[in-house]
């Protein structure tokens, strides 16, 4: 009788005719039937070998390594500052011209955060909340001051943005004064120069002056918001009166042909921010 | 004759290799199982399976225990209170340029195998909808959000708007030395900077495009130079295109979490 081993491994070499492996008693059909359960039996150590060596591999790596995350913080959203036109909302166009002995020149501003012509370009998806400042800067060849109102839309107001192209005055928008009181002003010239000029200011005519506006007549901050609901935003407009008069007894000659450059500047307050101490 | 018994050899190399294999993963794995765990009874705890312990307070749980324990688990980021920033939004704390924070980790080596592990982290921002729809978009503002937040391994307490070395990266992860059973507090420093120029000059090595808007970015800008000084007029342009993408990222960014990972190193 032949040894198992040489049997079985004659199968793996040698094709057997149906017949003699269907056999009972045949040499040939028993050894085939038992290199079969042979197989399994090998197939099965082989299988949980692998089961093993992976499963020892999984924990080898789920028992290392940790995953944390952090709590999800919001993300502020960015200022949007715009000067606009007071009546119809669109980019300021700030004409001062000409201011004749003993005039007293008015020009009304708008500041929002609501982009010029913006109906169908929003920009803020989140609700904003930021404080802005509102800057005067002009040179001094003519000896005038410059005084800033807080306005409110009034339909009856007394302070009126008019339009008196093609020989008729129409009235484009009204305002009445927040506070009988101008805004208070700081005065930031030497620190703008230093920003502007950047070198020494020795032999510079005209350095230009620089008056900061930050809080209003009840002292409040300059703020402006902006809310989300429903997609829709609702933004915010700020008024303002600048009103130029001429200074108390002068001369009116003396300033003859004489010319200045204003300009009106609002900055988002975006200061490096600032821990509190505990 | 020859050959069958060659290949009768070969398979039961085979066998025996990988039965011993086995032998010694298994080995290996109770040994380590073995070095920590006091097993009473034939009960087994998850605690009693722990190799690394990682923990968000002195002698906490480790976060897996209390994940599994059906706790959300969330590290804080110690987010400090800014006037000029959450006294106008109503007390709320909230990531903007400048501020800057830390997650602190409390990690144990729970078998004298463990001699080191390796802490990456990284931002993961929750975009708009209208922005979460574009993958390409999504990819490139989290490429940009990478430039500008920030993590390092240590901090200038007198200087926490600048004072940072040791960038922390996937490439150049914190790698921390351990001690068996002995805690180890692990201090991650993130920061938003406030200006580029704020930016240690290894932030800076980062790809150029981090750091810029998308839209207005000029392609025609002179190659990018980390080493460029302050006075120099490419300065200027850095500090105006940081600018534009902190802008971009308030646009399109509704929240960010920073997600850790923890990886025992072995064989140290």
């Amino acid at each position: 009788m032949k040894y198992f081993d040489d049997e079985w491994m004659d199968d793996a070499t040698t094709e057997y005719e149906p017949d003699e492996a269907i056999a009972g008693e045949d040499a040939g059909g028993k050894l085939h039937g038992h290199a079969k359960r042979t197989k399994a039996y090998l197939s099965a150590v082989l299988g949980a070998a692998i089961l093993l060596l992976l499963g020892t591999g999984a924990w080898y790596v789920i028992s290392s390594q940790r995953d944390i995350d952090t709590v999800k913080t919001e993300v502020m959203t960015p200022y949007f500052l715009y000067l606009l036109n007071p009546h119809d909302l669109k980019s300021l166009q700030l004409t001062i011209g000409n201011i004749h002995p003993g005039e007293i020149k008015r020009e009304v501003i708008c500041v929002s955060n609501q982009k010029p012509d913006a109906a169908s370009n929003r920009e803020i998806s989140r609700d904003s909340n930021f404080l802005y400042e509102l800057e005067l800067a002009y040179t001094e060849n003519l000896a005038v001051n410059y005084e800033v109102y807080q306005l409110e839309p009034d339909d009856e107001g007394d302070v009126l943005v008019t339009d008196d192209t093609g020989g008729t005055i129409t009235t484009l928008a009204s305002f009445s004064k927040k506070y009988a009181a101008p805004m208070d002003s700081t005065d930031v010239s030497a620190t703008r120069r230093r920003e502007v000029y950047n070198v020494s200011m020795n032999g510079i005519v005209n350095l230009g002056r620089y008056d900061s506006y930050t809080e209003g007549g009840a002292g409040e901050k300059l703020e402006l918001a902006a809310t989300v609901l429903d997609d829709e935003v609702s933004y915010e407009m700020d008024y303002y009166l600048i009103e130029i008069t001429w200074k108390p007894g002068i001369n009116f000659e003396d300033y003859n042909k004489e010319t200045d450059l204003f300009y009106v500047i609002v900055k988002a307050l975006q200061p490096r921010p600032e821990e509190k101490e505990n | 004759m020859k050959k069958k018994f060659d290949q009768r050899i070969v398979l039961r190399i085979e066998m025996i290799i990988l039965i011993v294999i086995t032998i010694i993963a298994v080995t290996l794995a109770w040994f380590v199982l073995n070095n920590h765990s006091l097993v009473k009874g034939m009960n087994l705890t998850a605690q009693d399976d722990e190799y690394l312990r990682v923990a968000l307070q002195p002698g906490g749980e480790d976060v897996d225990i209390l994940t599994l324990s059906g706790n959300t688990v969330e590290a804080d980021v110690q987010l400090p209170y800014y006037y000029n920033i959450n006294e106008i939004n109503s007390d709320r704390k909230l990531m903007a340029p400048g501020v800057y924070g830390q997650v602190d980790l409390y990690i144990t080596a729970l078998s004298p195998m463990l001699k080191q592990c390796s802490v990456s982290v990284n931002s993961i921002p929750e975009f708009i909808d209208s922005v979460s729809e574009n993958s390409a978009q999504t990819e490139a503002l989290g490429a940009l959000l990478d430039g500008h937040i920030q993590f390092y391994q240590t901090r200038d307490e007198e200087n926490k708007g600048t004072g940072y070395t040791g960038l922390i990266t996937d490439e150049n992860p914190l790698v921390v030395d351990l001690e068996e059973n002995v805690e180890k507090k692990v201090t991650i420093y993130w920061i938003w900077f406030y200006e580029y120029r704020d930016i240690p000059a290894e932030g800076r090595l980062l790809d150029v495009s981090n750091y810029f808007d998308m839209d207005r970015y000029d392609s025609t800008l002179s190659p990018y130079d980390p080493t460029v000084s302050a006075n120099d007029v490419l300065m200027a342009d850095y500090i105006t295109y940081y600018d534009y993408g902190d802008t971009k990222i308030g646009l399109s960014v509704d929240n960010v979490r920073f997600h850790i990972h923890v990886n025992a190193l072995y064989g140290n």
